[in-house]
């Protein structure tokens, strides 16, 4: 005698159907685009906050015509726009936040390419402060009148370059990542006399390269992570490594216990010192 | 007049839609910040008939809108499913809702402008506040829908089933007997086989290293090196894939074998075991499959599918070990019971390596 097999085969079609239902049902990610701009209208500074969680950053060079410009286009599910202006402190904040409805994703599908476009005034004072998640980054700051410089990452892979010299006159940059990868071209174009890098497990290049108004400090902070400080001829690098198991590496440098002191340092126009506080990382420096 | 129930009935719904009415003439739109697109668009959005919206210190206009030049208007504009054209002057804040701002040359917004699911086209105006255009969502570019999802995982099970289907079908069909013990090993050495495939998981690749590293040693060993890199994966991969049809072929056997003492009329062979078996493992993917893009329940379906799976190839990889890839009835169950064993079938019959039992010497 043959079992009755139809409570099981109806159980199965149920269960395939209220799969198929809900999961049509159920909605597809977007990509939205927003911009926002306000035109030049006499500003003295601005300060810029920028908050991007995932995605790709750009910041291209400067606008003649308006105080900032926001091109973006970001996971409508995941994320909403910032955009807003506070008159009164000449302040801005720029790009996207979590609209906490991200939950628990799995596949490349959820990974939507989010974009993110930023273009600031070229004549008016910038504060650039940048906090970025799982980002990719390019910010060319050369040109821009980089008063204060703080860019925090997480995961992200960034290129900070400084392609012309910074007109006006620049206070300090900070740059603190996590895990992720920053390359800064050409600092001395920045104007900023102090430099601080930290850098948790990623690795940090710093190119030294460009035109310092004055002899500049860099600080840098490794856990783990690699620094490679890349220094044209001429520039007087004096390195002072702190930390335990600190690793430094660089050819024409003399060492005097802690510290390593290149060639013809006192005769160099202009002089980087470089405070190094390490844990297991190392420090390197290529000559260009 | 109507009297008793019908007019009550009446009344109320007279009372409903007058109190439907009054609470949307009650709808007032502030446009006087714009900083928050997104909620602003979201209370638009519910609006569904905005014949009784009003904008506070501003006019709403429904469908395409002009400004003519010269004109002004003061206080805030929101134009909704239509094109607002400027070729005068709003002294205020300017929102559009599914249409494009339209600037022609002389028009101008004196505060901030905001297109929601359009843009603003330039064409010689002024905005002399902030610009915003949000435009409409457009679909993702990868991946397409939920259900092209489904069917794109629904079709790569269908094709390792197959596949897995088909290498069984050919393993019963040349190596039938091999099959079958590993596939009663782990029927009957079901814990035995699972940690020796564990262990077997952990030395596996320590094991070839070592190997390897001796056979360079010994340099004549050398030119045995690229044979053992080859060799040793292709046995490898040959036990894993072996045991895990075996692993479907016991599941199917002992389906069909409790359907078959249910009393269900059923052929009973290899090929029935391992397309039963393999469908019971497929069924947790299908699981995963459906219901894989839920939140959290989504991550569990898809750990246990795959603990599933480990499990199973876990025990299968153990069991063709055991049985020295079917070779060794070992581990297989296949004795004799005591009550079997006379003393003319033992001194006759020597089973599994126990040497025949000697007749006792005569005294």
């Amino acid at each position: 005698m043959t079992r009755d097999r139809l409570p099981v085969t109806r159980v199965c079609c149920a269960v395939y159907l209220v799969g198929l239902v809900a999961a049509s049902v159920a909605q597809a990610q977007t990509l939205r685009d927003f911009e926002y701009s306000r035109p030049l209208r006499g500003e003295r500074e601005l300060k810029a906050h920028v908050e991007f969680a995932a995605g790709r950053l750009v910041v291209g060079p400067g606008s003649a015509n308006q105080l900032y410009q926001m091109r973006l286009q970001y996971d409508a599910d995941r994320f909403r726009p910032l955009g807003s202006y506070e008159a009164t402190g000449g302040q801005v904040r720029l790009g996207v936040e979590s609209n906490g409805q991200g939950g628990i994703h799995i596949g490349r599908r959820e990974a939507l390419a989010q974009t993110a476009t930023l273009q600031f005034a070229k004549s008016v004072p910038l504060a650039l402060d940048l906090s970025l998640g799982a980002a990719e980054g390019e910010l060319e700051l050369g040109g821009y009148r980089i008063s204060e410089l703080n860019l925090k990452s997480g995961a992200s892979r960034l290129e900070v370059s400084f392609g012309s010299p910074n007109p006006g006159q620049c206070r300090s940059a900070a740059v603190s990542t996590g895990a992720g990868e920053v390359i800064i071209s050409d600092a001395g174009n920045s104007g900023c006399s102090r430099w601080e890098v930290s850098s948790g497990v990623g690795a940090v290049t710093v190119g030294l390269g460009g035109a310092w108004p004055a002899d500049a400090v860099l600080h840098l902070s490794v856990a783990m992570g690699g620094v490679t400080m890349q220094a044209p001829r001429g520039l007087g690098v004096r390195v002072t490594m702190n930390g335990f198991l600190a690793d430094f590496s660089g050819r024409d440098f003399s060492k005097n216990g802690k510290v390593y002191t290149s060639a013809g340092y006192e005769r160099a126009a202009r002089k980087v010192d470089v405070q190094v506080n390490s844990a297991l990382g190392g420090v390197k420096v290529e000559w260009k | 007049m109507p009297t008793g129930k019908p007019a009550r009935a009446a009344a109320l719904l007279l009372l409903t839609a007058v109190s439907t009415l009054a609470a949307q003439s009650r709808v007032v739109i502030n446009l006087d910040k714009l900083s928050d697109p997104i909620a602003l668009e979201q209370r638009l959005r519910a609006i569904g008939d905005f014949s009784g919206v009003s904008v506070s210190g501003g006019e709403l206009r429904q469908g395409n809108f002009r400004v003519a030049a010269g004109q002004q208007l003061d206080g805030n504009l929101l134009v909704v499913h239509g094109d607002a054209e400027l070729a005068g002057r709003v002294n205020g804040n300017l929102v559009v809702l599914d249409g494009n701002l339209v600037l022609l040359p002389g028009g101008v917004v004196s505060g901030d402008a905001l297109a929601l699911g359009g843009a603003i086209r330039d064409q010689g105006g002024s905005i002399q506040g902030e610009r915003r255009t949000l435009e409409s969502p457009a679909p993702a570019p990868s991946g397409g829908s939920m259900v092209g999802t489904i069917v794109s995982r629904a079709a790569g099970l269908m094709g390792v089933l197959v596949t897995m289907g088909l290498l069984g079908f050919g393993i019963v069909l040349l190596a039938h007997p091999q099959l079958e013990t590993i596939s009663d090993t782990v029927t009957h050495s079901l814990g035995r086989s699972f940690v020796t495939g564990l262990l077997a998981q952990i030395v596996v690749l320590p094991t070839v290293g070592m190997l390897i590293t001796g056979l360079v040693l010994s340099v004549v060993g050398i030119l045995l090196v690229p044979f053992v890199l080859i060799v040793v994966p292709l046995l490898l991969i040959a036990f894993a894939v072996g045991g895990f049809l075996a692993v479907a072929h016991a599941m199917g056997e002992l389906r069909v074998r409790r359907r078959l003492a249910g009393g269900a009329r059923i052929g009973a062979n290899s090929y029935r075991y391992l397309v039963s078996g393999l469908g019971g493992i497929a069924a947790v993917w299908v699981a995963w499959i459906l219901f894989g893009w839920v939140p959290v329940a989504g991550v569990l379906i898809f750990s246990a599918a795959f603990l599933v799976t480990w499990l199973a190839a876990t025990i299968g990889f153990g069991a063709a070990l055991l049985s020295r890839g079917g070779v060794k009835p070992a581990f297989a169950g296949r004795y004799l019971p005591p009550e079997a064993m006379t003393d003319e079938y033992l001194w006759a019959t020597p089973q599994f390596g126990v040497d025949a039992v000697k007749r006792p010497k005569k005294q």
